[in-house]
């Protein structure tokens, strides 16, 4: 058993901020690094310590091995947690944990490396019986190699990054022409991302819906899985909204997709909380596309309806506890929904847009839970993800969810930066979100008619938008014409200064 | 009593502000409507003929008030996101006199702060309406900026691996 009394987080944002409250909930100390754009964050304030480890910039700060580790020692942490993205799949860095004398809450260095290279893991699974995609068996050496298997299998296919994740290095490809500049563009951000270009080719699968199975597995050789989620509606392989259970499937494809994911947690030898992922056609046919080792950003979905704390689960295993249930004393309970709340603009094809946050009301209420490291006055950069808020609804029954879920939507105010809210009351308040008819080219098919629906907006609201332009303004000119006694520089600051230009030290007011 | 045409979308609204105790109301100058807009900060309270909106106003942009005296803020109400554009009638009157024409040189500007990936032209290609220009790198995302329109690619303003600002001048379509 190995003891954990003081988690080091390396992580920013909602992530971060998730597992500063898990150690609360097990009495255990968390403690923060933080680069200079996240010094007055919310982890960054409610953690026991927050060690500062660089310039905004990934690469020079959440990415930095030694810096982290040389504050773990500095604050006397005993295990870390990576949360997802930036370390989180790092083998080197879960070994260099390890080496420091520290407990890494994740998967094993090994398994990570099995799984972190996606070709490998396509070929273990394989070999297990477990089906996979139709694609190339090893990383793509050039252009010609994938126009040969393109002519084979047939287009449209899909470039991947070997050591990818999270819709990161990805291109889709639809004919000849389009290889050599995909070939290029996912090569580029796969290097740039996971500091290794290596890209291979797979059947694009379309039609198909994303179901992936959580999985947690303990040191002592048990693993259970917590039911699925589905996950296809995805904007360019970011995915935008997901729920659990999925409606596509039937409890047979249910509990067959269950003991896959155990099959593939077996076969890599896997330990802690993961994720199977699964592409799903219209005849019921589960395809494995990969596994990602770490907490995942959706987690708090099977949370709500299994009423497990996954954190906990990971930090429980991590110190060597068995597992506390047995597959068959999981059971899903109700219905749970989640929007990733983006600092993008759906009505301009998404384009980033960071910012300051001049207003901030945060969504409550019956089945409502918001993970959300967002203060007024916090500055959205770009240096990090556009993933600002996770809000998640849950009801006794998917209708009951989705109508909670438009409720907090509604109910949700960030000012100064414009959020994909607008697109999600859009896709919730549809026909086809409610009838389940939808699958991971949705999004994309759809987005023209959704960007109309954005703009065309009721008359009564557009009048009131127009009000409420008008009085700020308003106020804003009536402020600037009021008596300037109340602006500008103080007349203590002025006199300072004065003293200063004047090479003396300022003196008492009334001089 | 400040006067302001503000358009929302397709609509344009006439309206005109005054101060009654700690109230604004706002009158909608065709139909002689009174709005009245309650609170303080971003987030307020707007009723139109016993109706509420809960709105939040934001500056959008860079300065609220430009020198062409429009002044541009972002509402939302109820989740949905209005953009609004108010302008002085007066003084926007001078201005569209001197508006510009379409057919000069197109200036292709940074629309967000990034990294430079790539430069996809040379100076003095042809090209096609929708072709990429240049690879600009935001948020971890890799997004091309295409030509608006066919032409000839005049000066190139960036260098690969260079950072840009929001509206930095990129490449100059002639």
């Amino acid at each position: 058993m190995a003891a954990i009394n003081r988690i080091l987080i390396a992580n920013r944002g909602e992530i971060a901020l998730r597992v500063v409250r898990a150690c609360r909930d097990l009495g255990l100390s968390p403690v923060v690094v933080y680069s200079e754009a996240d010094r007055d964050s919310l982890p960054v304030r409610l953690a026991d310590a927050a060690v500062p480890i660089g310039p905004p910039p990934a690469a020079a700060s959440y990415l930095d091995i030694d810096a982290i580790l040389d504050a773990a020692r500095r604050t006397g942490a005993d295990a870390i947690h990576p949360g997802y993205g930036f370390l989180a799949e790092n083998p080197e860095f879960a070994e260099a944990a390890a080496q420091a004398g520290l407990v890494f809450i994740g998967p094993t260095p090994e398994a990570m490396r099995t799984l972190g290279d996606k070709v490998e893991a396509r070929r273990l699974m394989s070999r297990h019986g477990v089906p996979i995609v139709p694609g190339l068996q090893d990383r793509a050496a050039d252009v010609a190699s994938i126009a040969e298997f393109a002519r084979r299998e047939g287009y449209p296919i899909l470039l991947k990054a070997a050591a990818g994740g999270g819709g990161k290095g990805m291109r889709a490809v639809r004919s000849e022409a389009e290889i050599a500049p995909a070939f290029r563009a996912a090569r580029s951000e796969a290097k740039a991302s996971f500091g290794d270009d290596g890209v291979y080719a797979e059947k694009l699968l379309e039609q198909v819906r994303h179901v992936e199975i959580q999985v947690i597995a303990d040191a002592q050789g048990n693993a259970v899985h917590l039911g699925e989620r589905e996950c296809s509606l995805q904007r360019r392989h970011q995915k935008l909204v997901e729920e659990g259970p999925s409606s596509a499937l039937t409890p047979g494809l249910r509990a067959r997709m269950g003991d896959l994911a155990l099959e593939v947690t077996r076969a890599s030898g896997y330990r802690n909380a993961g994720t199977v992922e699964f592409l799903v056609d219209r005849e019921e046919r589960p395809y494995f596309m990969e596994v990602n080792a770490r907490l995942q950003v959706e987690h708090p979905v099977t949370e709500m309806i299994t009423g497990v704390d996954l954190v906990r689960a990971q930090i429980d295993v991590a110190r060597g506890r068995p597992l506390a249930w047995r597959q068959e004393s999981i059971a899903a309970r109700g219905w749970a929904i989640e929007c990733r709340i983006l600092a993008e603009d759906p009505s301009s094809g998404f384009r980033p847009h960071p910012g300051r946050i001049a207003a901030l009301r945060l969504p409550a209420g019956p089945g409502i839970r918001i993970d959300t490291a967002l203060q007024p006055g916090d500055e959205v950069s770009l240096h990090y993800d556009a993933l600002v808020a996770k809000l998640i609804a849950w009801g006794a029954d998917r209708q009951e969810a989705i109508d909670r879920m438009l409720r907090a939507l509604r109910e949700f105010v960030i000012g100064g930066i414009r959020t994909t809210i607008p697109f999600h009351l859009e896709v919730l308040s549809g026909e086809d979100f409610r009838a389940g008819r939808f699958d991971i080219g949705w999004v994309e098919r759809e987005i023209g008619r959704l960007g109309a629906r954005l703009e065309a907006g009721d008359a009564e609201a557009e009048a009131a938008a127009a009000i409420a332009a008008v009085a700020a303004l308003e106020a804003r000119e009536s402020a600037r014409q009021a008596p300037a006694t109340a602006t500008g520089p103080s007349p203590w600051a002025l006199s300072g200064r004065r003293a200063l230009m004047q090479g003396r030290a300022s003196r008492p007011l009334g001089e | 009593m400040a006067d302001f045409t503000a358009r929302v979308g397709d609509r344009a609204f006439r309206l005109a502000a005054s101060r009654r105790g700690g109230v604004r109301a706002v009158a909608f100058e065709e139909t002689g409507r009174v709005a009245e807009v309650f609170g303080t900060g971003a987030i307020r309270r707007v009723s139109i003929d016993g109706r509420t909106f809960e709105a939040c106003v934001v500056p959008a942009g860079r300065p609220a008030v430009a020198d062409r005296g429009e002044a541009r803020y972002d509402v939302t109400i109820g989740g949905r996101l209005f953009a609004v554009s108010l302008a002085d009638p007066l003084r926007t009157a001078a201005d569209g006199a001197r508006a510009a024409g379409a057919d000069g040189p197109a200036e292709i500007r940074a629309v967000m702060p990034g990294k430079i990936v790539e430069i996809l032209v040379g100076a003095g290609a042809k090209v096609a309406a929708g072709q990429g220009l240049v690879v600009v790198e935001a948020m971890k995302m890799e997004n091309e900026i295409t030509a608006p329109r066919p032409g000839t690619v005049g000066q190139i303003k960036v260098r690969s691996g260079e950072a840009v600002e929001a509206g930095a001048l990129l490449v100059v379509l002639e």
